[in-house]
């Protein structure tokens, strides 16, 4: 049973840690190597660890982080660090892999925990790397570090709208943090059960990328749509909720849809909204989720998919990301207990 | 998964009181109690020398039984307790000699005498405090259960007092109506007598205690658990509400029986009911009937869960029984009564405004699932009646074409839709709308699968990190995919069972009168189904669905482990014809039909090409009462079966391409384009309210050698420094406007034509009055359209080779554009009046593409920015030749010609070049084309101008 529900909490690097695996992703982002960085030697050490290796663009940034991490990771790790290739062009096939080798070594640890820093990873990858955790009967704690700051900039605000309602392609492209999307991924574990004659509820966790969420809805063709912006904890972040709006507004005009806001971070918060919808909609409606929005938002659709099997879980992938309008710097780890 | 983890910890509960289990279960612990109770209070050392034991295991077992309240100790002294007293009383009597006797009693020797004869044939249970046999009742020769209670422990008057108790439960209860109660004597073999009460109930034949039929039963459903609540928690709450309890609610006091009255279903008894205590003395701690009820709902829910992995808790249970047993969970009931209310609790439909519901915007219905009503489906419906002829025939059919086409509108409409039939006995325009299309459901019966929901999205081999299905998976998938058509069908049926007239109240289609052979079909097929009763005729049918409907699920959620996989008789192609012969003996209304399963858009992406294969097995495989009708886009979808064959489109199956209806190359098969569409906007216009007719509102278009004279004018340049403009002669317009050049732009796409005029309608603020838009207004509109869906190119989703597909294929379609404008302006085709309008590639050679330009050219066709118009004969006499068309809708954006009048010729290298390098592809021809320019002004006598030009190309080839 699932029963952690508390908002994440600031990761406090003067404990001492000690679990038994492990598991990192060296991504285009700085912030990917963040909590690698800050565990010290004699206050953590783990049995094994594993660390995820993209071999998708933006190559550069994403090998530079990887040889970061696991010269980390060797420091910390009593055994040699082991590594594992992934690639968002066939996401469903890497999540598998990743799975059946988290299984492999679930087996050889003898500490039953597991810490999973998912500030390096895709949503579908965190949530197979949760997942193979929970499934091997891993007690697994969340790391998630922030960025410092989010693209598109507050003083990008005005223009990224104008290009994306205007349809000034170009101007959105430079603008927005990837470019459109590539795939939908829907793992076969993750895939729901669908009843006969029931129609769709799409459940969109909504970020600043309506290139990919365009995309999405378009392919998917729900039967409603329920649009959730995400809402960051921290107040100087808070137009970004307007934005994100702003930036959606006309998507939906075509589908009957309803909107509101979710934390970005608060898993407890993002769970209680999420019940709160499914259950005034589920009998009329099966549902699906798509978090398109932060890398928690992606956890608590998880942990809501492991109360409610039923309910599908929806993953994207854009064409490129712009790892230069991504995010920038680092700020806060945070640790969230799943188990 | 998460759900029988969770369910499993509750069934600890089941232990609560185990001390006193565990103290009854332990032979040394009855010794020990024997010989309390035999020589009275003794001290420990008593005890161990009576039972030989060690003081250490005699102190541990006296541990147990004070533990269980069995024994007492007092004064270094361990004696009965009054609960040990009676365990051991009770034990010391047997009446299981009374098999083969008969019970007679003597009214005349005894008070409240048992009034009829009974033979007793079996011993059928033995409680705390009585022994039940089964027995025939002389006289009616009916068998009953007969209690004999062991003497002293229940009373004639206390059972009487339960019998009046009892008498108030009225109704339709699952308890055992009481036939008989009184006083009998009873002699027993060592010459004892006992008078006792004694009770004759209607005996539960043909049943099965509910944790064998659990067992037994290979298909549930959320009846059974429905049921459960309903009969069980029923008696339960009726028992409650007289005040009494059962009080022994154990796994063999509820019993599942076949019962007579409907087909063979199944339904719960609550057996052993009296009304007394079954447990010896009050004080003993057994669980209360609500506990009982919940450990076995519980326990059932944990079977069913482990019989269907990967199924949802919820779902398999049902809402309310769910719900039900969170309540029992969470001990959230006092009273049985209290449960049922809750039971029985309908849920809070989904609010009026929950949803913001997109405008009544007929225009806006741009693809068939924006369409808000099966009514509306058939009224904005304007087919082309000898592609839907061909499309509605019975046969497995094909149907491809460009987006917006319209393929899966033409799909759509052939599914079975009881609200329509409903509508149409009340709307004599959607009668006639139907009657037009020869729509009648005892004679196709169409099944629709909309594949964009992420139905079979899961469904690939990358997930068994494989690039091909094995063999077992293959069949295995086809397994999931015939269940999937079944429920598909089952739940078509249930709508039409669901929906009714409204004056009559009649459904549309009528119950099914005897489903004996349908739950045959399927016990055959899957194994043993649990058909619950019910009072009404189609909740057999509706049973079978929802046990189907869960087999699916399971076999959905289990696929890619073959560990998982639930071994027994995998489906094939003949099950499925079979089924549909079933379903037309069990529903009267269907018997003469014949079943069209509808699988719109199963395109690559939608479905994979691996599962593409197997259901292309299906579809090939013989079939008399079922076909297949597929849409999908070209090039996205395969022809191969799962076995490696290859299916022939012409010969095996019947091949539509509605793109060939705006394509002049099918000569034979033409349509009028334009009255077709006008037709299309039109009814939309009426649906949106509007007085004028589309040709009336948009009016006439230019002449074309007006607008193209117009059109080939050459862009003014801007003066060099210094040099003095030229003086301005007043620039003639060309208008893209006007009917006959709208519709052209739509190039035979519906859904941008309304999305066209749309926009026209919408620039212009044209309300339902309008009769006319300027041409110039229109004009406007239509370039800022054209440059809007040229500039949304740059988004397309997708990428290849790492790179963003958008760009690429804009590329291509600006390099054809800018060639065409180009000819357009520059080309001297020497005949006044007459230009070279290209907007078209025809290639010279069938030579195969490299991969890369393939997929590019995969991806321009799939995404309808080039026609694919065939094998068409070459205008340079070539012979059968490829050949694409950019989308007119472009033409404006590039301000070049809407129209097919002359082609580029490429070669295979020239075709690569411009699909993969569009930039070099332009300067290239732009070259050629100065020095064509150059050479016509030098023209050598007998050289036609166009000849020039193709000779010119295929020369530097």
């Amino acid at each position: 049973m699932l029963q952690n529900e508390r908002a994440p909490a600031e990761w406090d690097f003067s404990i001492r840690s000690a679990p038994g695996l492990a598991v990192c992703a060296g991504g285009f982002e700085r912030r990917s190597v963040a909590f690698a960085s800050r565990l010290r030697k004699g206050r953590f050490w783990t049995e094994r660890s594993l660390i995820l290796r993209y071999e998708n663009p933006p190559a550069t940034e994403n090998e530079a982080n990887f040889l970061r991490v696991k010269r980390r990771m060797h420091l910390l790790c009593r055994s040699e660090p082991e590594s594992i290739t992934v690639s968002d062009d066939r996401s469903v096939q890497s999540s598998q892999e990743i799975q059946s080798r988290i299984g492999e070594l679930a087996k050889r640890i003898s500490s039953r925990t597991a810490i999973i820093d998912i500030s390096g990873m895709t949503h579908l990858f965190a949530v197979s790397c949760l997942h193979a955790c929970l499934v091997s009967g891993l007690r697994t704690t969340i790391a998630y570090s922030e960025a410092k700051s989010y693209f598109p900039s507050k003083a990008m605000w005005r223009k990224v709208v104008r290009a994306w309602r205007t349809r000034e392609y170009e101007g959105s492209r430079r603008f927005l943090q990837s470019a459109g999307l590539k795939a939908v991924h829907i793992p076969p574990e993750f895939a729901g059960n669908f009843r006969p004659g029931h129609q769709t509820c799409l459940i969109v966790l909504a970020g600043h990328e309506p290139n990919r969420v365009e995309g999405l809805v378009d392919d998917y063709a729900p039967g409603a749509l329920i649009v959730l912006y995400g809402v960051s904890p921290h107040p100087h972040l808070r137009w970004r909720t307007q934005l994100s709006k702003e930036l959606h507004s006309d998507l939906f005009s075509q589908w009957p849809v309803r909107e509101g806001e979710v934390s970005t971070l608060g898993v407890g918060e993002i769970l209680e909204a999420l019940t709160e919808e499914f259950r005034t909609i589920r009998d009329q409606y099966d549902v699906a989720i798509a978090s398109q929005c932060s890398k928690m938002q992606a956890v608590a659709s998880y942990l809501f998919w492991r109360r409610h099997p039923e309910v599908q879980l929806i993953f994207t992938s854009p064409v490129c990301f712009n790892p230069k309008r991504y995010s920038r710097g680092v700020g806060r780890t945070f640790q969230y207990d799943v188990s | 998964m998460s759900s029988t983890t969770t369910l499993r910890a509750p069934n600890q509960l089941v232990l609560k009181g185990k001390a006193l289990h565990e103290a009854l279960a332990n032979p040394r612990c009855l010794f020990l109690l024997d010989s309390i109770f035999k020589r009275g209070p003794l001290t420990v050392k008593q005890i161990a020398e009576a039972a030989a034991l060690s003081q250490r295991d005699v102190d541990s077992l006296l541990a147990v039984a004070v533990d269980a309240e069995l024994i007492a100790y007092s004064s270094g002294l361990y004696s009965l307790t009054v609960l040990g007293e009676k365990r051991i009383a009770f034990g010391s009597t047997s009446f299981e000699f009374l098999v083969g006797a008969k019970l007679v009693a003597d009214p005349a020797a005894l008070a409240n005498a048992l009034r009829n004869e009974y033979k007793i044939k079996n011993l059928i249970g033995i409680g705390a405090t009585s022994y039940t046999f089964l027995a025939e009742q002389s006289g009616t020769h009916r068998d009953r259960a007969l209690k004999i209670f062991i003497p002293g422990t229940v009373t004639y008057e206390r059972l009487d007092e339960a019998l009046r108790k009892r008498a108030q439960i009225t109704g339709d209860v699952a308890v055992p109506e009481i036939v008989d109660a009184g006083q009998v004597m009873i002699r027993c073999p060592d010459g004892r007598s006992h008078i006792t009460a004694c009770v004759a109930l209607e005996y539960v034949s043909n049943s099965q205690t509910f944790a064998e039929f659990l067992k037994s039963q290979e298909n549930l459903s959320p009846r059974v658990f429905q049921r459960f609540v309903e009969r069980v928690g029923g008696a339960l709450a009726a028992i409650e509400l007289v005040g009494l309890s059962h009080g022994d609610l154990h796994e063999r006091n509820i019993l599942v029986a076949k019962r007579a009255s409907y087909g063979g279903t199944q339904d719960f008894w609550v057996i052993d009911f009296i009304g007394v205590p079954s447990t010896s003395s009050p004080e003993m701690d057994v669980p209360s009937d609500m506990e009982n009820f919940r450990n076995h709902l519980l326990r059932a829910a944990v079977v069913a869960c482990e019989r269907y992995p990967g199924y949802s808790v919820r779902l398999l249970l049902g809402e309310n029984v769910f719900r039900v047993l969170e309540g029992l969970r969470n001990e959230a009931y006092r009273s049985f009564s209290e449960l049922l209310e809750d039971f029985h609790r309908s849920r809070l439909p989904i609010p009026q405004d929950y949803f913001r519901a997109p405008l009544p915007e007929p225009f806006e219905w741009l693809r068939v699932e924006f369409i808000p009503s099966a009514e509306w489906l058939y009224r904005l419906f304007e087919p082309v009646p000898s592609r839907f002829e061909t499309i509605a025939r019975f046969g497995n059919t094909w149907l491809s074409g460009p987006r917006g086409c319209g393929k899966s509108h033409y799909l759509r409409v052939l599914a079975f839709h009881p609200q329509v039939i409903v509508e149409a006995a009340k709307n004599q325009e959607l009668n006639q709308k139907l009657k037009s299309i020869n729509y009648d459901f005892k004679r196709a019966f169409g099944i629709l699968f909309a594949c964009r929901l992420g139905e079979f999205k899961p469904f690939a081999p990358d997930v068994m990190r494989r690039t091909t299905f094995d063999s077992e998976t293959k069949a295995f998938l086809k397994h999931i995919l015939i269940l999937k058509i079944w429920n598909k069908t089952l739940q078509t049926i249930k709508e039409g069972l669901e929906c009714c007239e409204d004056e009559t109240n009649r459904s549309v289609l009528a119950p099914p009168t005897n489903s004996t052979h349908l739950i045959q079909f399927f016990e055959d097929r899957l194994g043993s189904m649990a058909v619950m009763e019910d009072p009404t005729a189609e909740s057999v049918f509706l049973q079978c669905l929802a046990a189907c409907s869960a087999r699916e699920n399971s076999a959905v959620a289990v696929w890619p482990d073959a560990a998982r996989r639930k071994s027994g008789r995998l489906l094939d192609e003949a099950d499925l014809d079979q089924f549909f012969r079933v379903v037309k003996q069990t529903f009267p209304d269907l018997t003469e039909t014949r079943f069209y399963i509808l699988v719109d858009d199963a395109s690559y992406g939608h479905i994979h090409f691996e599962m593409q294969k197997l259901l292309n097995s299906l579809v090939r495989a013989v079939q008399a009462n079922h076909c297949f009708k597929i849409t999908c886009e070209k090039y996205m979808y395969t022809l191969d079966t799962a076995d490696g064959r290859a299916i022939d489109p012409r010969h095996e199956v019947t091949y539509v391409d509605l793109g060939e209806v705006s394509t002049k190359a099918q000569r034979e098969t033409a349509v009028d384009l334009s009255e077709y569409m006008a037709r299309v906007i039109d009814s939309r216009l009426r649906a949106a309210g509007y007085k004028s007719e589309i040709r009336a509102i948009l009016g006439r278009s230019q002449d074309a050698r007006e607008f193209l004279a117009a059109l080939s004018v050459p862009g003014s340049r801007r003066p060099k420094k210094g040099e003095r403009a030229a003086p301005k002669a007043p620039r003639p317009r060309a208008y893209y406007a006007g009917w006959n050049i709208v519709w052209s732009l739509a190039h035979g796409s519906i859904r941008t034509l309304l999305e066209l005029v749309e926009y026209i309608f919408r620039k212009s603020k044209a309300s339902q009055e309008t009769d006319g838009i300027a041409l110039k207004v229109q004009d406007s509109a239509v370039r800022s359209y054209s440059n809007l869906h040229y500039k949304a190119l740059s988004m397309l989703p997708g990428a290849i080779d790492g790179e963003p597909i958008g760009p690429r294929l804009q590329g291509v379609i600006s390099a054809i554009g800018e060639m065409s404008r180009q000819y357009l302006e520059r080309y001297e085709t020497g005949e006044k009046g007459r230009w070279y309008e290209t907007i078209s590639l025809e290639r010279l050679d069938r030579r195969r593409l490299p991969q890369g330009a393939q997929n590019i050219l995969d991806e321009l066709v799939k995404y309808g920015l080039l026609l694919d118009e065939g094998i068409t004969f070459s205008r340079a006499q070539f012979g059968l030749l490829p050949r694409y068309d950019m989308n007119k809708i472009f033409a404006p954006a590039f301000q070049t010609t809407y129209r097919v009048r002359n082609h580029i010729y490429v070669t295979r290298n020239r075709f690569v070049e411009l699909l993969s390098k569009p930039d070099k592809f332009v300067s290239r021809h732009r070259r050629k084309l100065d020095e064509l320019a150059d050479r016509r002004r030098t023209k050598v006598k007998g050289q036609p101008p166009q000849g020039l030009l193709f000779e010119e190309n295929s020369a530097t080839e």
